[in-house]
């Protein structure tokens, strides 16, 4: 066989040489360059399929946050227009309140007022009835000093005396 | 027991009565018991009391007219009927005096008695009866 080889050219020797040579270089590949390389694209394997599903993680968490910040913000919203139609009601009421309160002291004042007025209007009249009454007496009794002489006086008097003693 | 001022005034006027000769002593001994007694802030009572305790005890009305003329006898008398009438005395001894300033008519004013039958009077009533 080794004579069929050397006749088209090839030295068995340098083949079984190159051989063991490519066998060496083989397992020289194997052990210290595929087998790492082979390692290192495992883990680079590993490595994205961890990054992966940390990214679906993280897709499912964000969606999930969403949710939730959605139902918080609606949440707030709600709290918010609660808290708008408690002021505008309380606003109202208060209102309402403030309204009457200066009703009330409006129509204070007023009944006030008017009772003043009242009793003013009462003692000016009843000074007024007080001058007129001593204008009258005192016009009486001057005019009543000048008619009634000594004998009508004495008349007078025992007019009296005999009224009294009825 | 409380004394009270009419009681006072009976009393002192009694023994003023039986004694007028004493009257300054009995006077003095009266003041002394209403001090003893710490009862001299009734003395303003006890003589206001004084003159109806007089009264009761002589059974006589005292008191003063005034007439704004001068009385003749016979309105004197009908005075003192009419201050009998009134106070409901047996007796009444009424000294007269003359104001006039009443115009006309007469006042009378005994212990129990305040009558006014004169024109100034009847012009002060009529001025209240206006007011």
């Amino acid at each position: 066989m080794s004579e069929g080889i050397e006749a088209i050219g090839i030295n068995g020797k340098i083949l079984l040489a190159q051989i063991v040579n490519f066998a060496i270089l083989f397992l020289v590949l194997w052990f210290f360059a595929f087998k790492p390389i082979l390692k290192m694209l495992d883990e680079r394997k590993d490595k994205i399929a961890k990054a992966e599903s940390d990214a679906q993680a993280i897709e499912k968490a964000k969606a999930e946050t969403e949710v939730k910040t959605k139902a918080i913000l609606a949440e707030a919203q709600d709290q918010a227009k609660k808290i708008v139609d408690d002021a505008v009601k309380l606003a109202t009421s208060q209102k309402a309140d403030i309204a009457q309160s200066a009703q009330k002291e409006a129509d204070n004042i007023k009944a006030q007022t008017e009772k003043q007025l009242e009793a003013e209007k009462e003692r000016i009249i009843k000074e007024a009835k007080l001058r007129l009454a001593e204008v009258v007496i005192v016009a009486t009794g001057k005019l009543i000093e000048q008619t009634v002489d000594e004998q009508t006086a004495k008349r007078l008097t025992e007019a009296a005396v005999k009224e009294s003693s009825e | 027991m409380k004394i009270t001022t009419r009681t006072y005034a009976t009393s002192l006027v009694e023994a003023a009565l039986s004694q007028p000769e004493k009257l300054s002593e009995i006077s003095e001994h009266f003041l002394q018991i209403l001090r003893k007694n710490r009862q001299t802030k009734l003395l303003p009572k006890i003589i206001s009391e004084l003159e109806f305790a007089l009264e009761r005890q002589t059974d006589t009305a005292f008191g003063k007219a005034v007439f704004a003329t001068t009385p003749s006898e016979q309105q004197l008398k009908e005075i003192t009927e009419i201050a009998k009438k009134i106070s409901g005395r047996a007796k009444a001894e009424i000294t007269a005096d003359v104001d006039k300033s009443l115009v006309a008519g007469f006042k009378l004013k005994t212990a129990q008695i305040n009558l006014d039958n004169s024109v100034t009077g009847k012009l002060q009533r009529l001025k209240g009866a206006l007011t």
